[in-house]
């Protein structure tokens, strides 16, 4: 009956509405309370069969795709979920080499754009509603000397769609930008080596990491498949020193530092000169014949660090890795040199085949601002990104978009950019497109589209190969080009249903060039393009892992997910060191204005730990003005006044265009919407340290597996008889080690199961309503541990006996079950749950935009208010996988079984399973040394582990 | 009664049967996928011939390469070509078989010439929704026990009193019968969400159940044919009405003309499917189970649990009814049942309790 | 019964009052009309009553969020109301039952008021186990009762469930026995008044005709439901206090809260009954009835009970010390220390320090000393309540989920709607109903004592 629900669910939803309120309305004037029952009924409902089934579809039958996700450049593999015609999740495809099964948080989210029902319906002229056919005269006839300005093109069909419609008109050109630039590296090594390119990092195969300011595990380059090289090598459970050393030099805490082995606040001015010193160290080390750089000013990092760095990174030479988030080219080159050095060029970085997921080129978009200028270029045609916003000189590029003589936009949302441009020619969205992607050159994957355009919007490959007079399809494109050049030769047909289905294929790079390194550019380097700022404070601006660089600023699920470091949801925040904070002489949510040149904005400040003195870091991506409702944050609770604020957050791209920038306080406050408002291990008055994150160092590791794991305090006998398991048990262990607390699981719970978003000001109340959260304490030498925190489904469910109608209970199988319907909400249950994972509906949440209600999952009531909620460990998942097992005899295998959490975690942090089976994964985890449960001690019985974090403390 | 009972063999899936029990399921659900819309087993003939006996009529061989070819066949052999012209030339269609089902096929049509396969005849009791109300003794009990106690008190006064005493006898009396009719079943609840028992709307179409299952005998897996594979047993796509009807525009024998007046509306929408505005055809529901109660129609499919259990002798229906009341009780009714007690045709008894089952 | 009052013991009522003054005084508000302050008093209550009406109706439509609680804090003041009424109930039942049980005289002027209050308590206090569901229109799922769905039954593991039970059962039995010692009294009044008066006493009294049968019979019938009562003194605060007792959190899971909750109970429920009964004597003229001695015993009990109280809370501390557990230990010193650390200063203040006070002859016997302390332990033991329940629950074991909770205006409204509620009831049953139990007071006046005739033989 489900599909037949799901085409009436508007419909229903309506009822069941007005259901509810006919209830309230009885309860609320006090009438007869059990009235309702006999006398109502619900309306008619609908069902209309198709005319035609597609081969091979059946109703209520979910059907994988394999595509690639269009979320960002990094391009991972992905696998699109279909219900009776509607993508409603996306999940990592694991046969893809290079994100291999994970799919980060904005990945996870971007199923919710496509049901985003502030997209471009149609395409505009001058701000108005257009036909295609008057579209494509308009923009046809002035397409001569045109810029092709686009963020990187990762598709090789789009690019050779360009460069054709470029070849057709003469003095036209392509420029290239990022948003978040790699543009230093590329020209790092345009000096260095002689091919302006990106490496392709192989962080698997690094023992030693380490990073300036790069942020790989949470939004640098290609965070997925980072994190899916780095994690494998953070399990100690090897001989000895196996477990790789990650050292990371950093500005502001990110993810990455919070997950490092040593981690040293640096300002990005001191970077230069300490680069510099281990690279001399480093030189001394390996016998470096070469040039040295000249000196940078003097950096306040002490000598024992530098040499320990240096030292580590020599022992590992070839199997060590530098990396820096600079956007300093001089820094960057410095980089390149220690790699040379040490001789990680051609193990774990690689020029050739080199990384293709950032190419932009800052030189050129100024070129481009100049020729604008000049009148040289007499259009500019915006085939993707959103530079009016996203790019520090948006702003300039914007007065030439009023005034050129064609100014086109392609993308899909009226963003920024498009609202400046005369005509838009709406591209569809990466589900309702066919395409391809090569974001590391030799590994080529497929988008399919997984539903009919929504709206009347067209590819951007048909538009231009239209414009350029010769059109045709985006599928007949893609087709040509990869018969051509992807899979030449015999039975096209097979091998292209092949990758369909595999979605991606690996082609070998022809004769790798072998690029030697250059020292004479080090020389000639001039040190010092970032001053510490007089005075001010040192800007550091970066892109949160869950929000980027906004371009999905208008995602309700983005926005509510909190920053992994500072929990904070709904807009950005000033972050300062605790000592810069005394001195200026703020708190907490007081709003400071940072000023630079021209720019200004202001935003409430945030004390973070371990935050670089003399800087200011602020998240981009916030402060849209042109996103849709959810960014301009209007309340996603229609039923309460929410105090509204007219943006979420503060465009921070104006002020990237400084290194740094004035602060000074404003007298207002404005409380950031934390969703953890305690930070540490340990309590405030006895300043005990409480034991729910047990961690140890590798060396006490190996002395005793088992270090780390205080000493539980012994439990009692148990009043309630044991369950019995005839079946399987469920269990979940989750391994504190890897978990870096990008909150992808974050996401993807809430999208798998229909968890409503509640909007900033509830979060304010501490009602966030994730059933997923990820703790985050600093313990007591400021080191950080994330923590997955979900329903623990304990055999002795606290919970379980306090439910006066029996609405939460024990299933046969070892999961703590909750009936939506049988709830009658009287909190008890969560009151008594001493994780506090159970989560109360406080108001019928918005379900009003009916285009974003396709994305719910129809295997998943949606709850109405007044009834508790919580992890279920995905109960529809294993139902599925159990009927599958029994239509084909079988039992269920091992890890056929993975809820949203796991599949998406790109750390595979998450392991789920049976604990009946003693060969299972979970079981195995649960026999290892490191594997504890919290708060063990009360008796409940908890059916997820941890596994003790193990930090690889060198010094 | 024989006949009635080879549907409800078709009608309930996979059939059981003693002998290499695997196999024979699969062609049997085989048979009703490719063959039953226009063959049957000793029920006459239908849109092909009879196939009761087949492998007596002709040789092996021939019906093996026949079944596997059939286009071949119709164009150059000269007994198919017979057969073709006999069944006003509608042409068989590629199965696509490999010789392996072609021949199990085969099989199971021998077996099933034999006479009747599977469990006998099912007895449907329209399921009472009262029945289910009466309480366990124990719980009756408890809420005797609550008005033995008022009653006992206002006696105790009434004996005190011997004024006032009719007022408290009358007190007395109607709390006992309020109780009383609570242990006896109370009001029915919990329906805000699911239709009554027994609603039966009028259709856009007056399709008869009673004409394609009962009398015609067709599968329900063959319209329904989602139920096997999905949680939900679907409303057939129009082609589906198509196969027969593109053929069979009016039925044998049809006074008044309704069966061709109704079949005319799927032609015609059918004709006009490519146009938006054509609607196609908008069945008003019958079985809504509220949103907040998941069922598997593959996952009972596929225990055996036969069509009827659940939909009332849908063969006899001339209008769609929902024949039991749909409640959680009915439900739970066949999950407790312990093995013992289990219907012999399903595949496995004692269902699971768990709340999660049907409810996430 | 009891043999000649010592000339040494003061009499209970005073002005040497022939039986019918004592009936034309305990008469007197309901047939002369009521005073303007009566009139006032019961417009204010009115008000707080519809301010908690309209309040009640929009969380009702609109959900629980629009009060102050959150993911942690789940329980705040919706139970802190709850149980800080139930306390009260419980002074009305000791006063009626237990002490009717050890003939203690001086109750006779004070039961039925207190006991009126028992039940308008009980009353407030089932408001808000009702209304602090998420779906209160499904409020009967908690009943035992047939249905369709198998069929479900309640998890009577639930102490939510238990207190259903208790509450239901000691309304009932309250009610009852309120009622029951009306009866003669119904039936002075009716034999006083014509008309429809007369009529609905009439139906009330039940034809009491005041034979010596219908006597007895009374007087059984009203012992038996005091037997009944008394018990339930102590299991009702006893079930309510399992709802923390069997918990997992710290601060709510404790072995001692039953007495300690009891005490607490009929500590509250003395301190309204004097807050009550020093209004109740002035506005309605019963000085006479209702003398200083009364409340000098009474004040007596509440000074008890607050030193039991008070040891309680030093168990309390001992326990979470001794016991070594961490969790324990830091919830207490949260109390203390914490946040929340004013309400349990205050706490302490009101419901340990001041009535310390009450040692002194002189203020037990001042109204004007004795009212405010009265009010000061009612506040103290509210608070008392809310610490228990919400400075427990904000800070639990895991740290990440520490909030803080504050409530919204909904909140309040509703606290001061069910104070509407109560003292509208109690104004309405000054004025209809003879406040004080006359025909037990009679028995007890000096004109009875000495004019009764000695026992033959």
């Amino acid at each position: 009956m489900n599909s037949e629900r799901d085409d009436i669910e508007a419909q229903d939803r309506r009822d069941l509405v007005r259901r509810g309120s006919f209830l309230k309305g009885m309860a609320a004037s006090f009438a007869a309370l059990s009235g309702g029952g006999c006398v109502f009924r619900p309306p008619e409902g609908k069902v209309v069969p198709l005319m035609e089934q597609p081969a091979g579809v059946f109703p209520g039958e979910t059907l994988w795709y394999a595509t690639t996700c269009g979320a960002c450049t990094a391009s991972c593999g992905a696998l699109v979920k279909v219900r009776d015609g509607r993508p409603i999740k996306l999940e990592g495809n694991p046969e893809h080499p290079l994100s291999r099964g994970g799919l980060c948080a904005r990945g996870q989210a971007s199923v919710l754009d496509l049901y985003d029902s502030h997209r471009l319906r149609f395409p505009l002229l001058d701000g108005k509603e257009a036909s295609w056919a008057a579209l494509d005269a308009f923009v046809s006839e002035r397409l001569n000397g045109v810029a092709v300005l686009s963020e990187t093109i990762v598709s090789p069909t789009l690019r050779f769609a360009v460069e054709r419609f470029l070849k057709k008109f003469p003095g036209s050109r392509l420029v290239e930008y990022d948003s978040l630039s790699a543009s230093a590296i590329l020209d790092a090594h345009a000096r260095t080596h002689g091919v302006r390119t990106l490496p392709a990092y192989h962080l698997g195969k690094a023992r030693v990491i380490v990073s300036f300011d790069a942020d790989f595990l949470g939004s640098w380059i290609s965070p997925v498949e980072f994190t899916k090289d780095w994690s494998p090598n953070r399990q100690p459970e090897r001989e000895w020193d196996t477990m790789s050393w990650h050292a990371q030099f950093e500005s502001r805490l990110s993810v990455t530092g919070a997950n490092a082995d040593l981690r040293v606040p640096l300002r990005p001015s001191e970077q230069y000169e300490t680069l510099r010193q281990i690279g001399l160290a480093v030189a001394s080390l390996v016998f470096w014949k070469g040039p040295k750089p000249p000196a940078g000013e003097p950096s306040s990092l002490n000598a024992a660090a530098v040499s320990d760095t240096a030292g580590q990174l020599a022992r590992a030479a070839g199997r060590s890795l530098v990396l820096s988030g600079s956007p300093d080219a001089a820094t960057q080159c410095l980089v390149n040199w220690i790699n040379a050095m040490l001789g990680n060029y051609g193990e774990t970085l690689v020029l050739d085949p080199a990384g293709l997921q950032k190419r932009g080129s800052e030189t050129e978009f100024d070129r481009l601002l100049g020729d604008l200028e000049k009148g040289a270029v007499k259009g500019v045609v915006v085939l993707s990104g959103n530079p009016v916003y996203d790019h520090p000189k948006g702003a300039e590029l914007a007065k030439f978009l009023d005034s050129a003589k064609l100014s086109l936009s392609l993308s899909g949302r009226p963003d920024e950019t498009a609202v400046r441009c005369r005509a838009v020619a709406p591209d569809h969205h990466p589900l309702e497109s066919w395409s391809d992607a090569e974001a590391v050159s030799g590994v080529l994957s497929l988008s399919q589209p997984a539903i009919a355009p929504l709206y009347s919007t067209r590819a951007a490959i048909e538009s231009l190969s239209l414009w350029a007079g010769e059109p045709m399809s985006a599928l007949d494109a893609l087709r040509g080009r990869w018969k051509k050049s992807v899979l030449p030769g015999a039975d096209f047909e097979r091998r292209w249903h092949e990758a369909l289905r595999k979605g991606v294929v690996l082609s070998d790079v022809k004769n790798p060039k072998n690029l030697r390194f250059d020292g004479r550019v080090l020389e000639r380097l001039s040190p010092n393009p970032l001053r510490s700022a007089e005075g001010g404070f040192e800007l550091s601006a970066y892109a949160s892992p869950v929000l980027g660089d906004g371009r999905q600023a208008n995602n309700p699920w983005l926005q509510e997910t909190p920053d992994p470091i500072s929990k904070t949801a709904w807009g950005n925040y000033a972050s300062f060191s605790p000592e810069d904070a005394a001195k200026l002489g703020i708190v907490e949510g007081r709003v400071v204005r940072l000023s630079a040149g021209a720019a200004s904005i202001e935003l409430p400040a945030q004390i973070q730990k371990g935050h670089a003195r003399g800087v200011v870091s602020a998240a981009l991506g916030y402060g849209r003005t042109h996103a849709g409702p959810v960014a301009a944050n209007f309340p996603v609770q229609k039923m309460l006044p929410v105090e509204r604020e007219e943006l979420s957050g503060a465009d921070l791209f104006p002020l990237t265009a400084y290194s740094s920038v004035r602060v000074e306080s404003t007298g207002r406050m404005s409380a950031p919407a934390k969703t953890q408002t305690y930070d540490e291990m340990s309590d405030p008055i006895t300043g005990r340290r409480r034991p729910m994150v047990q961690e140890t160092t590798l060396q006490d590791y190996f002395k005793d597996a088992t270090s780390g794991r205080g000493k539980a305090m012994e439990v009692g006998p148990s009043l309630w008889p044991a369950h019995d398991y005839p079946g399987p048990k469920w269990a979940m262990a989750i391994d504190l080690n890897v978990c870096t607390g990008c909150s992808s699981c974050v996401v993807a719970c809430g999208l798998e199961n229909n968890v409503p978003v509640v909007g900033k000001a509830e979060v304010r109340k501490s009602r966030d309503m994730h059933w997923m959260r990820i703790d985050r304490y600093y313990n007591e030498n400021g080191e950080t541990a994330f923590q997955p925190m979900l329903c623990q489904h304990c055999d002795n469910a606290p919970c379980e006996t306090v439910c006066p109608v029996l609405a939460t209970l024990h299933s046969s199988e070892g999961m703590n079950m909750q009936v939506y319907n049988r709830c009658v909400g009287t909190r008890y249950c969560a009151n008594n749950c001493p994780y506090k994972v159970r989560r109360f509906n406080w108001f019928d949440y918005a379900h009003e935009d009916l285009t974003q209600n396709l994305a719910l999952n129809p295997d998943i009531t949606v709850r109405t208010r007044g009834v508790m909620e919580k992890c279920s460990f995905c109960v529809q998942r294993v139902q599925s996988a159990k009927a599958d097992a029994r239509a084909e005899n079988r039992a269920v295998t091992d890890g056929e079984v993975r809820p949203a959490c796991a599949q998406s975690c790109p750390a595979d942090a998450i392991v789920f399973g049976d604990l009946n089976d003693p060969k299972s994964a979970v079981a195995k985890k649960l026999g290892d040394p490191r594997s504890y449960a919290v708060l063990s001690e009360l008796g409940v019985g908890p059916s997820v582990f941890y596994m003790t974090k193990v930090r690889n403390k060198k010094v | 009664m024989k006949l009635g009972l080879l549907i409800l063999v078709f009608a309930s899936g996979p059939l059981r049967a003693e002998e290499d029990g695997g196999d024979f399921q699969r062609y049997a659900a085989m048979f009703q996928q490719k063959c039953a819309k226009c063959h049957t087993v000793g029920l006459g003939d239908r849109v092909g011939p009879d196939l009761k006996g087949v492998s007596k009529r002709r040789e092996r061989k021939w019906i093996l390469d026949f079944i596997r070819k059939p286009g071949d066949f119709l164009d150059s052999d000269k007994t198919a070509m017979e057969l073709l012209k006999k069944f006003n030339k509608v042409r068989m269609d590629e199965l696509n078989l490999n010789e392996a089902d072609a021949a199990g096929l085969l099989d199971y049509i021998d077996a099933a010439s034999e006479g009747p396969v599977g469990p006998q005849d099912l007895e449907l009791p329209e399921p009472d929704p009262y029945a289910r109300l009466s309480m366990p003794d124990e719980h009756r009990g408890i809420l005797i026990g609550f008005a033995a106690t008022a009653a006992g008190l206002l006696a105790l006064a009434a004996v005190l009193f011997q004024f006032g005493f009719v007022r408290i006898a009358a007190i007395a009396a109607i709390l006992s019968l309020a109780s009383g009719y609570w242990a006896n079943g109370g009001r029915r609840d919990h329906r805000v969400f699911s239709r009554q028992q027994g609603y039966a709307p009028e259709q856009p179409l007056a399709f008869s159940h009673a004409k394609h299952a009962g009398t015609l005998q067709i599968a329900c897996l063959y319209c329904h044919y989602a139920a096997e594979r999905s949680d939900a047993a679907g409303v057939p796509p129009l082609k589906v009405c198509m196969n027969c009807h593109k053929d069979v525009k009016r039925p044998k024998e049809d006074p008044n003309g309704v069966g061709e007046r109704e079949i005319k509306k799927i032609v015609d929408a059918w004709e006009r499917r490519a146009d938006p505005a054509e609607k196609g055809i908008q069945w008003v529901r019958v079985h809504d189970l509220p949103d907040y109660a998941f069922f598997s129609h593959r996952v009972h499919v596929g225990n055996n649990v036969k069509c009827q259990e659940c939909h009332g002798p849908v063969q006899t229906m001339e209008r769609m009814r929902q024949a039991a009341p749909l409640t959680m009780g009915w439900c739970v009714e066949c999950h407790r049942r312990p093995p013992s007690e289990a219907p012999a045709h399903w595949k496995r008894a004692g269902a699971t309790l768990d709340c999660a089952v049907c409810h996430r | 019964m009891s043999a000649r009052v010592s000339p040494l013991r003061e009499p209970w009522v005073d002005g040497g009052k022939t039986l019918a003054r004592i009936t034309e005084d305990v008469c007197a508000p309901l047939e002369r009309g009521p005073a303007p302050s009566w009139y006032w008093g019961l417009g204010a209550s009115l008000t707080a009553l519809l301010i908690g009406k309209i309040v009640v109706v929009h969380q009702i439509w609109t959900g629980i969020g629009t009060w102050g609680l959150n993911k942690t804090v789940g329980w705040s003041w919706d139970i802190t109301n709850f149980v800080f009424w139930v306390g009260i109930g419980h002074a009305g039942t000791l006063i009626s039952a237990i002490l009717f049980l050890f003939r203690q005289k001086w109750r006779t002027s004070i039961n039925r008021a207190a006991e009126a209050m028992t039940i308008f308590a009980v009353m407030c206090a089932g408001l808000f186990p009702l209304i602090h569901m998420g779906r209160p229109w499904l409020a009967y799922w908690v009943f035992p009762y047939p249905n369709e769905l198998g069929p479900l039954w309640v998890n009577f593991r639930s102490p939510l469930l238990w207190d259903v039970f208790a509450i239901s059962t000691y309304f009932i039995i309250s009610a009852t026995f309120w009622y029951v010692g009306l009866w003669p009294d119904l039936a002075t009044v009716r034999d006083r008044s014509q008309g429809l008066r007369k009529k609905i006493f009439g139906v009330l009294s039940l034809g009491w005709d005041g034979s010596h049968r219908s006597w007895s019979r009374y007087e059984t019938m009203y012992l038996l439901l005091a037997g009944l009562a008394t018990p339930l003194v102590f299991s009702v605060h006893t079930i309510v206090s399992f709802d923390f007792a069997t918990s997992v959190i710290p601060g709510w899971h404790t072995t001692i809260f039953p007495p300690y909750f009891v005490c607490g109970a009929i500590f509250s429920g003395f301190a309204m009954v004097m807050t009550l009964m020093i209004i109740a004597r002035k506005v309605m003229r019963f000085e006479e009835y209702i003398t200083l001695r009364h409340i000098d015993a009474m004040c007596k009990i509440t000074l008890l009970t607050s030193m039991i109280v008070a040891l309680a809370y030093g168990t309390e501390l001992f326990m979470a010390w001794y016991s070594g557990n961490p969790y324990e230990q830091f919830a207490f010193l949260n109390r203390i220390y914490g946040p929340y650390r004013a309400g349990y200063a205050l706490m302490v203040f009101c419901n340990v320090l001041v009535p310390q006070a009450l040692w002194f002859k002189a203020v037990r016997r001042n109204p004007l000393w004795v009212f405010p302390i009265s009010i000061l332990i009612n506040v103290g033991m509210w608070l008392e309540r809310f610490v228990i329940i919400t400075v427990s629950l904000h800070r639990d074991y895991l740290p990440s989920s520490w909030t803080m909770y504050y409530p919204t205006y909904v909140e309040i409204g509703t606290f001061l709607g069910s104070f509407g509620l109560f003292f509208t009831c109690f104004f309405l049953f000054c004025r209809f109903l003879p406040m004080i139990a006359c025909s037990e007071v009679k028995a007890i006046s000096t004109f009875a004592q000495e004019n009764r005739e000695t026992p033959r033989g």
